[in-house]
This record gives structure tokens, sequence and C-alpha cells, in this order.
């Protein structure tokens, strides 16, 4: 019996109090600070004796507390991304201030790379890769030359966009790409590049690249056969030239999402067993395919690449395909917080 | 010799009444036609011979249009062969190869009136089976293809090289051609031939590589716009004629969604 009052008399409360409280769709009236807030309203009563005003709102009925929404701002128009590559050399071109880019591909001799990078401010570009364009052969007697994978450098471009000094200037950049060290098969090796490239856009349809790179690497281990392990450098040859390379691409847009691409670049090959002066030996590498715009985010490339282009081996050849994504949302939510 | 010029003039010079078709060979011989744009092709064979003798000698490759310029696919197919008892009476069997090509080109009377249809394409493979691990098969070729009439022509010239182990064939250059013909009172069927080379692989007391060419002949029977069932016979050279194959191909194409609106802005 006792149990049923207390029961009941806690469920009459609970409804009392739950009545006492206003429906949850009833916007709650504006506190104006005149009746529930005597203090602040003595200041109207006193001394002048004039009446009191009247509240803010409507009186015939509550109103919404929520101010309207400002109108947004209209988001200007994103400019075009001009890719930091052409296929496998860097171009003159850098990628919007906090613009994200990756790139990742797959060829069929087994290759696996993938090309992290974030544009800093329009005026600069950092980025993280791996590469698997780096090849090692143990002998000059070896007839095919493997690849060093993964091999992850890190790059920073520094440069000027198209036409931001004068109208008929070119993209310029400067960049300088390192690898981490990279041990394999008991030898260590290094690479290092920089590189200083000029792109230009020929009417609508065309672009080009020109530019040019010096390179250095090295490698150490037993390149003797001796037991003792030494280290052999690029630049710790007799000809400075041969640090230096040119190369160049060409884009042609022959239609509006798709681009034939063709570059010629250099890349580093290791020869553990080689005579002197020839274990670091830069290969021509020669490249072309068609980059699609499948969405604004996302381009699709496929093509063709000799690795060394100057043995003209075909069955060398590489069939490639990548896809490449960018994003505006680092560069947007850096946006949202000025 | 009258009808055949009109048929060459009319087929130069008339209008193009539907896109390029799609088929990217004839039966071994390369074709200049490239898929629509952001268009996915499969195509699958079966060696119907093989299938009697149980075993399976397949071909599956997927393709991929891109952007209307170029083209790529990966896939498997049994078209190289290879011996290890080469003066015997057992013929060559079958290599599974892992490849991929890249097709880029122009289409029908992309630059002048009249012009074909032109590819620049290789091919490559990655992987092998049986005793031939490490066999490796590349070509590159030029071909053109233009529709005249009911007939379409294929001519160009591929430059082929293969290997396994330290042996290879080298860089040569071969022709190849094809042929095809829709009759029409049967404008859903169409008779092909087509002849190209390919590669022998002979690993026997003296290991080498050896060109064979290849000719082929059949029926393309178009079931529906986008896909198409042939039966075709392929013989090799040194082959005897009980040694050629009956292959069925089936050959599929699926345009994707169209991209969303995305210009490449150039200055």
């Amino acid at each position: 019996m006792k149990q049923v009052t207390v029961i009941l008399a806690t469920v009459l409360v609970t409804g009392a109090i739950a009545r006492a409280q206003p429906l949850p769709d009833v916007p709650i009236p504006p506190d104006n600070g005149s009746a529930s807030n005597p203090g602040s309203a003595g200041g109207s009563d006193t001394g002048s004796g004039e009446a009191a005003k009247p509240p803010l709102q409507d009186v015939t009925g509550p109103s919404d507390p929520y101010q309207p929404a400002p109108p947004p701002k209209p988001s200007k128009p994103l400019p075009p991304i001009y890719m930091p590559e052409v296929l496998t050399t860097p171009t003159g071109w850098l990628l919007p201030a906090a613009v994200l880019y990756s790139k990742t591909s797959i060829d069929t001799g087994g290759g696996v790379s993938s090309d992290t990078r974030v544009g800093l401010g329009d005026v600069a570009e950092f980025g993280l890769a791996t590469t698997d364009a780096i090849r090692e052969r143990d002998a000059e007697t070896d007839a095919r030359a493997s690849r060093i994978q993964p091999y992850v450098t890190a790059s920073f471009r520094l440069g000027v966009s198209e036409a931001r000094l004068f109208p008929e200037q070119p993209g310029m950049t400067l960049g300088f790409r390192k690898s981490f060290e990279r041990n394999h098969n008991e030898f260590k090796t290094r690479i290092a590049e920089l590189t200083l490239v000029a792109s230009k856009h020929l009417g609508q349809h065309a672009a080009i690249h020109v530019g040019g790179a010096f390179w250095d690497a090295s490698l150490e281990g037993d390149l003797d056969g001796a037991g003792t392990r030494r280290e052999v450098t690029l630049h710790g040859g007799d000809k400075k030239s041969n640090q230096v390379r040119p190369f160049g691409g060409l884009e042609v847009t022959p239609l509006p999402h798709a681009q034939i691409l063709i570059d010629l670049g250099w890349a580093p090959e290791f020869c553990y067993h080689c005579a002197e002066g020839d274990q670091i030996q830069l290969k021509p590498v020669l490249s072309w395919g068609v980059r699609y715009e499948v969405a604004r985010w996302m381009r699709l490339e496929s093509g063709v690449r000799v690795p060394d282009i100057a043995e003209a081996n075909l069955l060398d050849a590489q069939i490639f395909g990548q896809v490449t994504f960018t994003s505006w949302a680092l560069r947007r939510a850096v946006d949202s917080l000025k | 010799m009258r009808r055949a010029l009109s048929l060459l003039v009319i087929g130069l010079l008339g209008p193009v009444a539907h896109a390029d078709p799609t088929a990217d060979r004839v039966f071994t011989a390369p074709t200049a036609w490239l898929p629509p744009s952001n268009a996915v092709v499969g195509t699958g064979v079966v060696d119907l011979r093989a299938l009697a003798d149980k075993r399976l000698e397949s071909t599956l490759i997927v393709g991929y249009g891109l952007g209307g310029l170029a083209a790529v696919d990966v896939g498997t197919d049994t078209d190289v062969r290879g011996c290890t008892d080469c003066a015997g009476t057992v013929p060559p069997a079958p290599i599974y190869l892992g490849r991929a090509s890249f097709r880029l080109g122009a289409r029908q009377d992309a630059w002048f009136r009249g012009m074909p249809a032109v590819v620049f394409g290789v091919q490559t493979t990655f992987g092998s089976s049986g005793p031939f691990r490490d066999a490796r098969v590349s070509e590159a070729y030029v071909v053109a293809s233009r529709e005249l009439g009911p007939v379409r022509m294929h001519g160009g010239v591929a430059l082929i090289d293969a290997g396994f182990a330290d042996v290879t064939l080298g860089r040569k250059a071969r022709p190849l051609a094809g042929l095809e013909w829709t009759p029409s009172q049967y404008p859903k069927t169409t008779l092909m031939g087509d002849v190209a080379w390919m590669p022998r692989l002979e690993s026997d007391a003296t290991d080498r590589v050896a060109l064979e060419w290849v000719a082929g002949w059949g029926v393309r029977y178009q079931a529906f716009a986008r896909a198409a069932i042939e039966l075709a016979v392929r013989h090799r050279q040194d082959e005897g004629l009980g040694d050629s194959t009956v292959m069925v191909r089936m050959t599929g194409m699926w345009e994707l969604e169209p991209a969303p609106r995305a210009v490449i802005r150039l200055r």
C-alpha cells in the first residue's frame, strides 16, 4: 500500500512538472529584461519619469529568436590546376596554394609508385614520393636492368606562375628532389636532382616544357669484390657535364578533356661491378601517353615508357596507368579560417 | 575495275554516317579503331579445338577508352606459342601471357576528309606460363583503317621483339593486313580475314625465337548494338590444316556515365 502511494505521488509530481514546461515546439519569448530583471529595468523607471519603452518585439505573439543566416558569399571560381609533372618530368607550373595532389601509378614492369604533394602559397610545393625509375644491374654483362623499388624521395619546388611578372612570361620552377638512403642487395644508394624548368602555353591547345637537371648520386658497397666497402659518387667523376642533362615535354589538347603528353627525362642506373666511372649512369627515359580528365578532381593517364631509349629495346617498354587526384578541401578549410 | 574505283571514290568522299567501329583487332591483326571516351570494352575468346582436347585456351582482355584519343587494355592471351620438342610431332603449345597495350590515334576524317583512322600502338607482356616463365613479347605497330562502303580495310606494319631466358629475337618488321566485308543483305553479319606475324619460342637443343605468320578468317555477328560474337579459324605457318584453331570470340562495350563537366582551361 505504501509502495502504491509512493508511485502515485511520483507520477503526479512528474506530471505537474511536465505540465509546467513549455511545449517544445513553442518558441520561448525573448527576455527583454523588463519584468524578470528589476535591477536593469530600474534605470528607465527612475529619474526621467518617461513612460517605459515598449518591448522591442511585437507583442502580438512570439517571434523567432534566431536571425536569418546571412546570404552566402559568392565563391570565387576555382582556377585551373596545371599539373606539376608531364608524365615523368617536372613542369614549370606549381600547384595552387593548399591544393593537395596525389598520383598513383602501376606498370607492366611491376613498378608501383606514388606521389603526394601540397601547394604552398602559390609560390612553392612540397612532396613525398616513391619512384620506380631507379634501376640497377650487377655487371655490364647483365642483359637487363632491374628496378630498385620503392625508392622514397622528398621534393621541394619554388617558382613563379605563368604570366605573373609579364604577359609572356613562362611558368618557372626551381626544384630539388632528394632520396632517402636505400639499402638494396648490400649496396647503399642515394640520388639527388636539382631542376630548373620553364613551361609555356602555346595558344589554347598546346604547351611546352623545357628544363635542365643537375644530378648527383652515390653508391656504396663492395664494388671491387674484395670484401671492402667504398663509395663512388656522380660528382666524383672527371666530367661535371656528366651531371647535367636537358629534359622537356610537350602537351597537346586536341579535345577538351584529353591531352596527349610526350616527355624525355633521365633516371640514374647503378651498376655494382662495372668499370670505374660507369657505376652510376644517367639513362634517358622517353614516355608518351594520354591524360583524360574524368572529373575536375580526377585524371586518368596511360601510356608507354621506354626506360633506356638510347638502347631502343622494345622489350623494355612498359605500359603504365596512373590516376591523379587533386583536392581543394584544404584550401577551403584554410579560407574558412580567415 | 570501274566498280572498285567508284567504291573507292564514294568511300573517300562520302560522309561518314556513323562513328568508327570499336574492335581493336580483326582476329590477330590490330585495327585503327578506338573505343569511345570513357567506355569499357571486354573481350573473351575460347579455343574450341582446345576445348575438344579437354584443354582451356582462352583470352580475356579489358580495355578502356581514354578521352577519345587513346585506349589502354590489359588481360591475358594465348596467341604466342612455344615448343620444347620442336622437331617432334607435338605442335607448339600456347603460352599464357599477361599483356597490356596502349593505342594512341586519330579517327577517320579527323584531320582531313578521306583520312583513314590511324593508330600507333605498343603491346607488351608481363608474366607467362609453362616452361617459358620469363617469356617476353613486345610489339609496336602503326596501322591505318578505313571504311569504304561495306568494306573495311586495315593495313600497317609491326615491329616485333620477343625473348625468353637470354634469347631474344631482335626487332623485326612485318606487315599486317585485314579486311572486313558487311554485305548489305546481312547488315549484322561481317566476313573477316587477316594476316599478322607472331613469335614462336623454341626451347630445344638450340634456344631461339622465330616469327610465324598467323592467318585468320571468320564471321562476326553483331547481335546487339554493343555486343558481337565471332567464329573464326586461324592457321599458322608450319602447322598442318588439322592443327588450325577454331575460336569463338565475344566482345561487349559499356559506355560509362559521361564525365562531369570539367574543362581544362588554357590561356
